[in-house]
């Protein structure tokens, strides 16, 4: 268990112009979960194998606790790592591949086997441990894969590189619950690398936002969610994302900032009035029912206002290509840099 | 500073690939010194570097018919062994590959045992057969002798690159409406080059270093290079130059060949059998 | 091989390859198998004499000891070449330009004629025109493989590792590419060591060319031929005389055609045998 910070690291692969990460600075606390999220590309996966060891950045430092690791080997480093794919070795079975990591650091066979049986029981694998892993699920190798990381003892951290992406939702609800009991167990700080949102608010302590190589925001999933520090967090956190429109739209609103440029708000935070009575009004384009509450239906509805496009949740019995009126409940007010403007000061 | 940190190559096995290196370099590199020597120069003071380097041995081959005859007789069998193999081993790989049959498993089998008899073990029989048929002292008697060997190996590589195209390519081209010819040729065939490229590389691997089949179906007709340089030896004293000279010429085809196939080559040498 | 479709069809796509087989490997084999029962005098003068030239063979020391030569030859290339063979794979870069130089550079001794290796070899050994011979005899070894039976079969060795070590390379080469990089990550996080990665992530991956490497130089050294007829002729004596070259002096030399057809039946069989021993016990460990 440690303690993960970035100074000032950047990196860029070989024969490469532009820099993957560009002076990444970030603190992961001990014991608890991160989830990098990010869109493919944005340098998510780099990060974590500089972590891991497996790259070595060209500037800045790495440290575990207080001691640097920047230059330290990767199998010196006291952490484990969830593929992708799952990685298995091929010509061991079950119970071989998870022991593995035990047998070559030598670790005693009483302490080792004690280990193996907690993970095994907290992962129900204990039909499958004499089997090969040529016959085995991808479902069923990813758990191994998943026990190989987290048998080992002492880890410094454990790192997952979108692990779940191969499988189907209700196995990866599973799966993911089974990742959280043996986090708890342990308490061994996590860094979880996915773009796919619900996985990463769902499942972290602390969610960190990546694009192009720096650290945008990292907070925890429920402020995230409703206090992006720029509008590409919010735009890109919630189905649908965040609606922005230009301050202008408001000019009625006295308590909106003079630097105010943009104005954000979630779709459930505006609802249907009667046209002139909320300030904003437009055609509704589409509408997208989810469920009927007092028998009428429920969604979100596209609509196009005179300031560009937006999508409303609530209740809509009228029919598509009728205007509407919207009226907010709750906004927040981003600066000409796309950046939020903080209210208390 | 390094960059990735890379586990795959260890300092030991990267040195014992430039001492390897070296040691193919070495007698390639004293083969060429000696094609441009003399024979007096060679047999006279010991020298690394070739004292007075001329192309006289190499105007020697290019003038004696005897030479560029038996270099062209080498190539057309070479062809024809390897046009009959690809052309014969493709479909019957197709075969062996998509379709269960009655006696398949031992057919692959037994045709892969001929691979495994030594060429020593045919030499009469073989004279004796292509005797019968008027087809000795001829490339095409190499050549069809030669396939006894090369296809069992092309039908065994193309089978393993067949085996590992998905099935779904030619459901696909039943629901697009393709004719199994126009499958075969136009959509899975293409799909195969570097199953091909491989085999050509083994056809050519086999034909175009084998002797002793060679020497026993030819007589002064379709006597191939490999023959010529042998018979050179005994007949007048050695000329070390003008063998040497020889050899590099042999080594050519092999270079050319190398080069058409080398974008190939890996993705084929694992022989679609790498999973 | 299993989810094929059921369809006696597909014997017209054997056929031409079945028939062209047929035309010169059966009925040639048929013949040696024929003549290997018979005491030919002359073509129209002939005994049908059972196993006499069987039991012969097997009893003569000529092919008792060519045979345990043969044996130690193929015995001493696959003990050397599958290790090197491996090794220089290991010590090629993954991709680029250098390792596609390197790659056309290690196929070249492969698709030379084997009597032109069996040429440069002797070039290059020879005591005295020989940059090998000559340096080694500068060096203090005393060295002529005319005429020393272990030097004779030292440059044998040599040769055949020169000759074929890169067919090995290759196939190992293409083997180890096809591992994906996580593979490796994972083993340096479990803290595998460089033996360990080999034996679990890397090995297990080659087996399947490794069976074939190793297939191929068991079959083509125990049919070894031209190299050694053209660098020792054999000898000195007979101790590079391996089975083709007692087979081919037999057969055309001598043209003793009965013990020589016999002598092949057995060499034929033996070679099968070996390959399918090998290939069992392989595919039996496996599973």
């Amino acid at each position: 268990m440690a303690e993960i910070s970035f100074q000032d690291i950047s990196f860029s692969y070989e024969g490469s112009e532009t820099e993957t990460i560009k002076d990444f600075r970030l603190t992961i606390e001990n014991g608890k979960i991160l989830s990098l999220l990010g869109k493919s590309g944005s340098g998510k996966t780099t990060l974590l194998k500089i972590m891991a060891g497996l790259l070595s950045p060209q500037r800045g430092h790495l440290f575990f606790d207080r001691g640097e690791v920047t230059q330290l080997a990767a199998k010196k480093r006291d952490i484990a790592q969830v593929f992708q794919f799952p990685v298995l070795y091929e010509s061991m079975n079950v119970e071989d591949n998870i022991m593995f990591p035990l047998r070559v650091k030598k670790l005693p066979e009483i302490e080792a086997r004690q280990r193996f049986e907690k993970v095994c029981s907290l992962l129900e694998l204990n039909p499958i441990l004499k089997s090969q892993s040529k016959d085995l699920s991808l479902y069923q190798r990813q758990i191994v894969s998943i026990a190989r990381a987290f048998i080992r003892p002492n880890l410094k951290a454990v790192f997952l590189d979108e692990p779940l992406t191969a499988l189907s939702p209700k196995l990866k609800w599973q799966l993911r619950k089974k990742i959280k009991m043996l986090q708890r167990e342990d308490g061994v700080t996590m860094v979880y690398v996915t773009h796919d949102q619900t996985e990463a608010l769902s499942f972290a302590d602390k969610v960190g936002i990546i694009d192009a190589g720096a650290l945008v925001q990292l907070d925890e999933p429920k402020t995230i969610y409703e206090r992006p520090l720029t509008t590409f967090v919010g735009d890109f956190i919630g189905n649908p994302g965040m609606n922005f429109l230009p301050a202008e739209a408001f000019n009625t609103q006295s308590d909106s900032p003079k630097k105010a440029n943009k104005i954000g708000f979630r779709a459930e935070w505006a609802e249907f009035v009667e046209i002139g009575e909320g300030g904003l009004s437009g055609k509704v384009v589409s509408f997208e029912a989810d469920r009927t509450r007092d028998h009428e239906p429920h969604g979100t509805a596209s609509i196009r206002s005179d300031w560009g496009q937006m999508r409303v949740k609530g209740s809509y019995q009228k029919s598509v290509g009728k205007t509407v009126g919207v009226r907010l409940n709750n906004q927040l007010f981003f600066d000409s840099n796309n950046t939020l403007i903080n209210e208390d000061g | 500073m390094i960059n990735s940190i890379d586990n795959r190559s260890s300092k030991v096995a990267q040195t014992v690939l430039a001492i390897y290196c070296v040691y193919l370099a070495f007698p390639l590199y004293w083969l060429l010194a000696i094609s441009v020597q003399q024979n007096a120069d060679i047999t006279g003071a010991f020298s690394i570097l070739p004292q007075e380097p001329s192309l006289e041995n190499f105007m020697e081959l290019w003038t004696n018919p005897v030479w560029s005859r038996s270099f062209i007789n080498s190539l057309t069998y070479v062809a024809i062994n390897t046009i009959l193999s690809i052309s014969l081993a493709l479909p019957a790989a197709y075969a062996f590959s998509r379709y269960q049959f009655l006696g398949d498993r031992q057919l692959f089998f037994w045709l892969l045992t001929n691979r495994m008899a030594p060429p020593a073990v045919f030499l009469l029989p073989f004279f004796q057969l292509y005797s019968a048929f008027g087809l000795f002292d001829t490339p095409l008697a190499v050549g069809l002798a030669h396939c006894l060997f090369t296809i069992p190996m092309a039908v065994w590589i193309l089978e393993g690159f067949m085996s590992s195209i998905p099935k779904d390519l030619d459901e696909m081209a039943k629901v697009d409406g393709h004719s199994f010819g126009f499958f075969f040729f136009r959509i899975f065939i293409p799909a195969n080059w570097g199953g091909i490229g491989v085999t050509i590389f083994f056809c050519f691997m086999f034909s175009w270093v084998e002797l002793l089949i060679a020497r026993t179906l030819t007589g002064v007709e379709a006597k191939p290079i490999v023959v010529t340089m042998t018979r050179t030896i005994s007949a007048s004293g050695i000329d070390w130059g003008v063998l040497a000279a020889a050899g590099v010429v042999t080594i050519i085809p092999g270079l050319i060949l190398v080069w058409f196939v080398r974008k190939r080559l890996i993705q084929g040498f694992a022989l679609g059998r790498v999973k | 091989m299993d989810n094929r479709v059921k369809d006696n069809r597909a014997w017209l796509g054997v056929l031409p390859v079945l028939l062209i087989v047929a035309f010169s490997g059966v009925i040639p084999l048929m013949t040696v198998v024929n003549y290997s029962f018979q005491d030919i005098l002359d073509f129209d003068n002939r005994f049908f004499v059972g196993f006499q030239w069987y039991s012969q063979t097997l009893n003569d020391p000529r092919f008792i000891t060519a045979f345990a030569r043969q044996l130690l030859f193929t015995a001493s290339i696959l003990a050397i070449e599958i290790p090197l063979g491996i090794m220089v794979a290991k010590g090629m870069p993954r991709q680029g330009k250098k390792a596609t130089a390197i790659l056309l550079f290690l196929a070249v001794p492969l698709l030379i004629p084997s009597n032109v290796v069996g040429t440069i070899w002797q070039l290059f050994a020879r005591p005295d025109i020989g940059l090998m011979g000559v340096s080694l005899n500068y060096l203090g070894w005393n060295f002529n493989y005319t005429a020393s039976a272990s030097q004779a079969w030292f440059t044998l060795l040599a040769m055949d590792i020169w000759h074929w070590t890169s067919l090995v390379a290759l196939l190992s080469y293409s083997g180890l590419r096809s591992i994906p990089d996580p593979y490796y990550q994972a083993a340096e996080l479990d803290g595998a060591s460089h033996w360990q990665t080999f034996r679990w992530v890397e090995l297990p991956k080659l087996k399947s060319v490794l069976i074939i490497a190793t297939l191929l130089r068991l079959m083509d050294s125990f049919m070894i031929y031209t190299e050694p007829l053209v660098l020792t002729g054999g000898g000195p004596g007979s101790s590079t005389t391996f089975l083709s070259q007692h087979l081919a002096t037999m057969a055309v030399g001598q043209f003793d055609l009965g013990p020589a057809a016999a002598f092949s039946v057995i060499y034929f069989l033996f070679i099968l045998l070996f390959c399918w021993f090998f290939y069992t016990i392989v595919m039996s460990e496996s599973d």
